[in-house]
């Protein structure tokens, strides 16, 4: 049987268009499944939150205008009605942490620690770790900042997750005329609050020891409540002049702008393939044409329409096959950088239905192929 | 797998056949469509062979109505049935000649290469078989399209004006080979030919209704 001949560039611009319209979608349906399947999980209907006192020009004068009394406290939460709560204990002492990087000398920081129950945590602290080192949880955003802003102003390479986990600096606490030299290493990354937390234990011994005479009542208190009380949570907290944590409120506009981009760039992906599918079609009708005579000689010897359709075929299902297996290795290849710097859970599972969806969206385009080429071959022969 | 044709009549030619009482055309046998050049020769040879269908009139094969046939149903007839050698050749110019003789044999794997060599041998074009068919002169071509029509099964051979570019000698080689198949076979050939043939003197004449101009 004769040999198609699709032009040269015909074909690059196809496999281009298909590449970046199957890469995109395949990543897009990847980013959607993560977000669903991390919704889909997290369906407690509970909220949890920080309330603190609103700041005024007196409590800049005074501060203890800003924190809460025992008897605050106690008020407060049973008014709110919550699942639970507890407050902000602070470290009284200075805190210095340090880390020697190749390339980039000592860096240091003062650092600030807070404590809170555990049952108000979404990371545990390990139990596991050497008597002087300290587990410190962090708030997820303080990576993504640091990867996304400060590493990239700074020319310093990004970190996973998993890196940070492993990294071990030196701090240094100050206090009582005395100088304690630990190891931190960093527990988790909190979703739930903006601090750096430490076992609430840990900080209560070392307050004692670094800074006993010290006392201050908590300016923050963490709360857990079911999320059909928010709205009345709401109205008493702003009665009482005491402000929630808005950093939710910002997650969700990021999410939506997201979404609609999420929502936009499939749209573009499918638009891109589409177009590519349609490139495909044009150069099959155009072989079609081209070998007009080729298949009408076929046809009067003896060759039935589905045996002229196989022939016709292999070119756009070879060209189907080259556009849609690189997409899912570009996609993977995305996924994997984009594990580097984002801790996701769903890493596989999403990827799994994105790479389905992906082969079934190649398989709808090879089906309207053959459609196309039946109908053309058919046209012809009626 | 006898052939009945009555009344047959297409709108370009007007009457092919004008008889009530069908002909019958029936295996084993050899038949020769005589008649003036625009009476409708190749049209009726078409016809049979499935690609003319918008005729009115009744062509049955083996008993069957043709109109009926579906486009996989002729396609089947063209590979086991029916074989065919087109007036114009329609062979495929820019493959080989062992391309175009290939191309037919791989639908059925009728006959071996031994074999395409035999009969391109008989023919006088065994040294043509990895030539284009562009390069050819007509003679030439017009045993190769003789040759492809042997590489299939068949019942009845068609042959539109197979001998028109050949000289005395190869027609005669041409002839002989045909028949000879057709007869292993247990075939009939239905031939159209403009020129009355002695070689074709044993064959049984058609007669088109001549009143038409084509």
């Amino acid at each position: 049987m004769a040999k198609l001949k699709i032009p040269s560039f015909n074909k690059i611009v196809t496999t281009l268009g298909g590449w970046v319209g199957f890469t995109v979608l395949t990543v897009s349906i990847w980013v959607f499944a993560s977000a669903y399947l991390s919704e889909y999980n997290n369906q407690d209907n509970t909220q949890h939150n920080t309330i603190f006192k609103k700041s005024s020009l007196f409590s800049t004068f005074k501060q203890d205008l800003n924190t809460f009394s025992e008897t605050e406290v106690k008020q407060i939460t049973n008014e709110l009605n919550l699942i639970n709560h507890g407050v902000f204990n602070s470290s009284t002492f200075r805190v210095v942490g340090s880390v020697e990087l190749p390339r980039m000398g000592k860096i240091a920081t003062d650092l600030f620690f807070e404590s809170l129950p555990n049952e108000l945590l979404d990371i545990p602290f390990p139990k596991d770790l050497a008597e002087n080192t300290i587990p410190i949880i962090i708030p997820k955003n303080y990576l993504n900042l640091y990867n996304l802003g400060f590493s990239r102003s700074q020319g310093l390479p990004q970190v996973s997750p998993a890196i940070i986990k492993t990294l071990v600096f030196n701090l240094d606490l100050y206090g009582n005329n005395k100088h304690l030299q630990y190891k931190g290493k960093i527990a988790g990354f909190t979703t739930r609050y903006n601090t750096l937390l430490i076992p609430e234990k840990t900080l209560e011994i070392l307050n004692q020891e670094l800074s006993p005479t010290k006392k201050t009542n908590p300016v923050k208190i963490a709360i857990h409540y079911s999320q059909n009380q928010e709205s009345a949570i709401y109205k008493t907290l702003d009665k009482r002049n005491i402000e929630i944590e808005e950093n939710n409120s910002y997650f969700s506009y990021l999410q939506k702008t997201g979404t609609i981009l999420l929502i936009s760039i499939s749209l573009l992906s499918f638009l891109i393939i589409t177009l590519s599918g349609l490139l495909i079609i044009s150069n099959m009708n155009s072989a079609i044409e081209k070998e007009s005579t080729y298949i009408s000689r076929c046809y009067e010897m003896g060759y039935h329409p589905k045996q002229l359709m196989r022939q016709f075929l292999r070119p756009s299902t070879i060209e189907t096959i080259t556009i849609v297996i690189p997409a899912l290795v570009f996609s993977e290849i995305l996924r994997l950088q984009f594990l580097r710097i984002m801790d996701n859970p769903w890493t596989f599972q999403p990827f799994a239905i994105a790479t389905i969806l992906t082969i079934g969206i190649g398989t709808l385009l090879w089906l309207f192929q053959i459609r196309k080429l039946k109908y053309e071959l058919n046209k012809r022969f009626q | 797998m006898e052939i009945q044709l009555s009344n047959i009549s297409l709108a370009y030619t007007g009457t092919l056949l004008d008889n009530p009482t069908p002909l019958i055309l029936n295996l084993g046998k050899n038949y020769i469509i005589t008649s003036p050049s625009g009476t409708g020769k190749s049209t009726l040879i078409h016809l049979i062979y499935g690609l003319v269908r918008d005729y009115e009139g009744d062509y049955t094969l083996n008993n069957k109505e043709t109109r009926t046939l579906t486009i996989e149903e002729w396609s089947q007839l063209r590979t086991s049935v029916l074989s065919i050698v087109f007036q114009g050749f329609r062979l495929i110019m820019e493959s080989t000649v062992l391309e175009n003789i290939v191309l037919k044999n791989k639908l059925t794997s009728h006959v071996n290469l031994d074999e395409i060599e035999f009969y391109a041998s008989q023919l006088n074009i065994e040294t043509l078989l990895n030539k284009k068919v562009s390069e050819l002169s007509f003679g030439q071509q017009q045993r190769v399209a003789i040759l492809r029509s042997l590489c299939q099964p068949f019942k009845w051979l068609l042959l539109d004006e197979p001998f028109a570019h050949l000289d005395r000698e190869n027609m005669q080689k041409a002839l002989t080979l045909l028949t000879e198949k057709a007869q292993q076979n247990g075939a009939g050939i239905i031939i159209s030919d403009t020129k009355t043939n002695l070689m074709l003197s044993n064959f049984i004449p058609i007669q088109l209704n001549t009143l038409n101009n084509g």
